[in-house]
């Protein structure tokens, strides 16, 4: 009761803030850029304006990932009976809503300029980074279903039906309650991973489908923003999926350390050589994965200076 | 990159349809080359989607483009300017403007010129043809 509580709450927050997001960015005056002749450049003011909106979408999608977070690891802790299964779901769940808001927030408004120019190249979601930036998550998406597959195969229900043990013979009972990720577990990490790839490619597809920058002279600075949200939302959504990738390979690694320190049958080596390196393998995606969001949320607060840089001329004019 | 006047006296959709069609005639735009999204080009133009969709079916009915679902929107082969032309072109471009000619003033003297090249003259042989430069 206590999680739906606190989702329920998150919802409402976040309902309240794209609301206010969006009756503020209909109140605002309109952004004015120059366009007339006697300007070479768009104006400081103007950029600045609509790179600040830029900045505030990814620094609100991030910061409501961590505030959602902690909401979430809070009520979690509280779940003593699902045996950590909350607090297994709080990491995807999190930064998802954070996405979300991303996608749901509107863009900067422009004034209705005399003239607007357009290119005539499609915007794609994966046009605004390399291609290894699209398939390594993709990739360690698929890697991370399959290792769930693996440990549901290798699982065996407890006393309630709930497949959560190591499928092993002979097991000590003493060791043999401890939680190993298997359907009890998978089922609902790979739904929420299927949730996770979802709210990232409708982030992306909202930032391919924001209207470009009207005047001809903004196009790189209009690039340029584009390429560093693409990099933000790919970088929490890879940082929160390596974050419960590691997470569950700890408690895989847990599970066969513990059992294979009391178990007496011929495996017992080679499941203790699995177990440390699916511990180790665990802590260096969760450091990995932690490390990733830090850069988002670094990125998210730079989109405004990185664009000056990119656009260096602009930055003269008043 | 193609612009768009909201205040100028030709209509929003003539305008897209125009740039298009001079594009994709003068080869800029590739046969096969994909167009934007109805929605792009209306979001970046700050027009209603109906607006391009418009244009859109217009040069479709020209012939310069063609839609499908799949595909999306392609530039279709065979609309270029002949090569002559295209040649043409960028010589009396490449003159206006060393001369200063805005480019209404160019396109006024090829206006000036059109129907005078257009006027009949007799071959050696009897026969009447255009009369060419």
């Amino acid at each position: 009761m206590k999680l739906l509580a606190a989702l329920a709450v998150i919802a409402a927050l976040a309902l309240v803030i794209t609301a206010a997001a969006s009756w503020v960015s209909r109140r605002r005056k309109p952004l004015a850029i120059t366009t007339g002749k006697s300007s070479t450049v768009p104006a400081r003011s103007a950029i600045d304006r609509a790179m600040l909106g830029a900045q505030l979408k990814a620094v609100a999608a991030v910061g409501f990932s961590i505030a959602t977070f902690v909401a979430l690891f809070r009520a979690a802790i509280a779940f003593s009976g699902m045996l950590g299964l909350p607090l297994a779901l709080v990491s995807g769940l999190s930064v998802s809503a954070g996405l979300l808001l991303f996608s749901a927030l509107p863009s900067t408004k422009l004034s209705a300029q005399p003239t607007a120019s357009a290119t005539l190249t499609p915007r794609r979601p994966w046009s605004f980074g390399s291609r290894s930036n699209f398939i390594v998550p993709a990739a360690i998406a698929a890697i991370y279903i399959a290792f769930l597959m693996v440990t549901g195969l290798t699982s065996a229900p407890d006393g309630k039906g709930r497949y959560r043990l190591l499928d092993l013979e002979n097991v000590p009972s003493t060791v043999a309650t401890t939680s190993y990720p298997g359907w009890y577990y998978g089922v609902p990490l790979i739904a929420v991973t299927v949730v996770l790839a979802g709210s990232v490619v409708l982030a992306l597809r909202r930032i391919s489908t924001t209207a470009a920058l009207p005047d001809p002279r903004m196009t790189s600075l209009d690039r340029k923003w584009r390429e560093i949200s693409t990099r933000v939302v790919l970088r929490l959504g890879t940082g929160a999926l390596l974050g419960y990738f590691g997470g569950t390979a700890l408690a895989a690694a847990r599970a066969m350390v513990s059992i294979a320190g009391v178990w007496d049958e011929s495996g017992k080596g080679s499941l203790l050589g699995l177990g440390v390196t699916s511990a180790a393998v665990g802590a260096v995606l969760v450091g990995v994965g932690a490390m990733l969001v830090v850069l988002a949320g670094k990125d998210a607060l730079s989109i405004r200076e990185k664009t000056r840089v990119a656009c260096p001329e602009a930055a003269l004019t008043p | 990159m193609i612009t768009v006047n909201h205040h100028g006296p030709v209509p929003p959709f003539e305008q897209i349809r125009e740039q298009l069609g001079d594009l994709i005639r003068s080869g800029t735009l590739n046969s096969g080359h994909r167009l934007p999204s109805i929605r792009q080009l209306a979001g970046d133009l700050r027009l209603a989607a109906g607006t391009v969709a418009r244009a859109y079916t217009e040069l479709e009915s020209a012939g310069l483009i063609t839609t499908s679902r799949t595909a999306g929107t392609r530039v279709c082969a065979g609309h270029g300017f002949a090569e002559e032309v295209q040649h043409a072109a960028d010589s009396f471009a490449t003159a206006a403007q060393r001369n200063g000619l805005t480019l209404e003033e160019a396109l006024g003297a090829v206006r000036t010129q059109w129907p005078l090249n257009s006027e009949p003259v007799d071959d050696v042989d009897g026969t009447q043809r255009p009369r060419t430069a």
